[in-house]
């Protein structure tokens, strides 16, 4: 399809990409605005890796590491992650997260690297389904990584530490309504951004959280529920995901 | 959410073809094999069969539709990724209707494959 045609139609998806873009090139919390760029570039790159189609009938993910086609600045390790995430999600475990602390950093830089990968991906996954040319990428904004954490972290839920459902402060309060923060909403919420860049993306793609909780067809979509929710849930039936 | 929207819509489906791909069960939702076909075509990352498919569901659903679907699917390679790389375990909130969810879906099953 023609892209001007498709965000013709469909302005409010062209504009939350373009913010996606503008997020992605600044310095994050834990990452400069150079490395973000990178690790889109890996994420993309990774659906081309003939590696990760060959691996997944190995019974160690790790085993063949270094046959992955890593070609970004990133050190090798993170880049591969950025590949299992992409293409072999099912096997990693919280030991794969815990290697990657020497070239990438304290954990919430690999749940940043995490909120990148994810919403590159289905940014990239829209344009190969409707046969689109991949934009540009944007040039990186100078700057160092505020570092910033939420005043409040919980690490016994899962691997990654996240917000506690009950101990949000206002400057989160946006992210979640109320104390309904389901995991899915709290995973990468040690890197608020990360939440609300998905989040961004999610409303155009999909619904808006408030839209999500609105069993009835969108208002100005042509889909209804059912059909939203039928490719849904056939596409996480494919990724074999259970949650 | 599926069950949720069916379950507000009096209309009889069965989740099971979410799992098999299948849409007998699921003929109360609208296009439902086209929508599967679109789907399945599109985790192929063939392009060829997607092309075929898109061209398919585009006639039925039109310009507007086909953008929404595929802006579904690609949304949803975003949250099971989100799932699977931070390890978090499903909310539970109504654990008998988790429970019905997981039995129409037969989750239960040990060897189950996506597709079969």
């Amino acid at each position: 399809m023609d892209p001007h045609f498709v965000f013709q139609l469909r302005p409010d998806i062209d504009h939350a990409f373009s913010a996606y873009r503008l997020w992605l090139s600044q310095p994050g919390q834990w990452l400069t605005g150079a490395t973000r760029i990178e690790i889109a570039r890996a994420t993309r790159q990774a659906t081309q890796c003939e590696a990760c189609t060959a691996f997944k009938d190995h019974l160690s993910a790790r085993s063949l590491d270094e046959q992955h086609r890593c070609c970004t600045l990133l050190p090798r390790d993170v880049e591969v992650m950025i590949h299992r995430i992409v293409n072999d999600q099912n096997r990693i475990g919280p030991s794969d997260i815990e290697r990657l602390e020497g070239s990438l950093g304290p954990i919430y830089a690999y749940i940043e690297l995490l909120g990148i990968v994810v919403c590159q991906f289905s940014i990239d996954e829209f344009y190969r389904g409707l046969a689109l040319p991949e934009p540009a990428w944007p040039d990186p904004v100078d700057g160092a990584p505020d570092g910033y954490l939420p005043d409040f972290l919980e690490s016994e839920t899962t691997w990654v530490p996240m917000i506690p459902r009950d101990q949000v402060q206002p400057a989160e309060a946006d992210l979640w309504p109320g104390n309904r923060g389901a995991n899915v909403l709290r995973a990468l919420s040690a890197v608020p951004n990360a939440v609300r860049c998905w989040q961004s993306l999610s409303a155009v793609m999909y619904l808006s959280l408030a839209g999500m909780a609105e069993m009835v067809q969108p208002p100005n979509r042509q889909l209804n529920r059912m059909q939203m929710e039928l490719i849904a849930g056939r596409v996480s039936a494919l990724n074999q995901c259970l949650y | 959410m599926l069950r949720v929207s069916v379950s507000q819509s009096n209309l009889d489906v069965d989740l099971l073809g979410i799992r098999t791909g299948k849409a007998e069960g699921l003929q109360a939702i609208s296009h439902a094999q086209v929508l599967i076909d679109l789907a399945d075509a599109f985790m192929t990352r063939d392009d060829l069969a997607l092309s075929t498919a898109r061209d398919r569901a585009q006639r039925v659903l039109g310009d507007h539709g086909i953008i929404e679907a595929i802006g579904v699917a690609a949304n949803f390679q975003r949250m099971v990724r989100i799932a699977s790389a931070t390890g978090i375990p499903i909310d539970d909130p109504d654990a008998a209707f988790g429970q019905s969810v997981r039995s129409a879906l037969a989750l239960s099953e040990s060897d189950w494959h996506p597709g079969e």
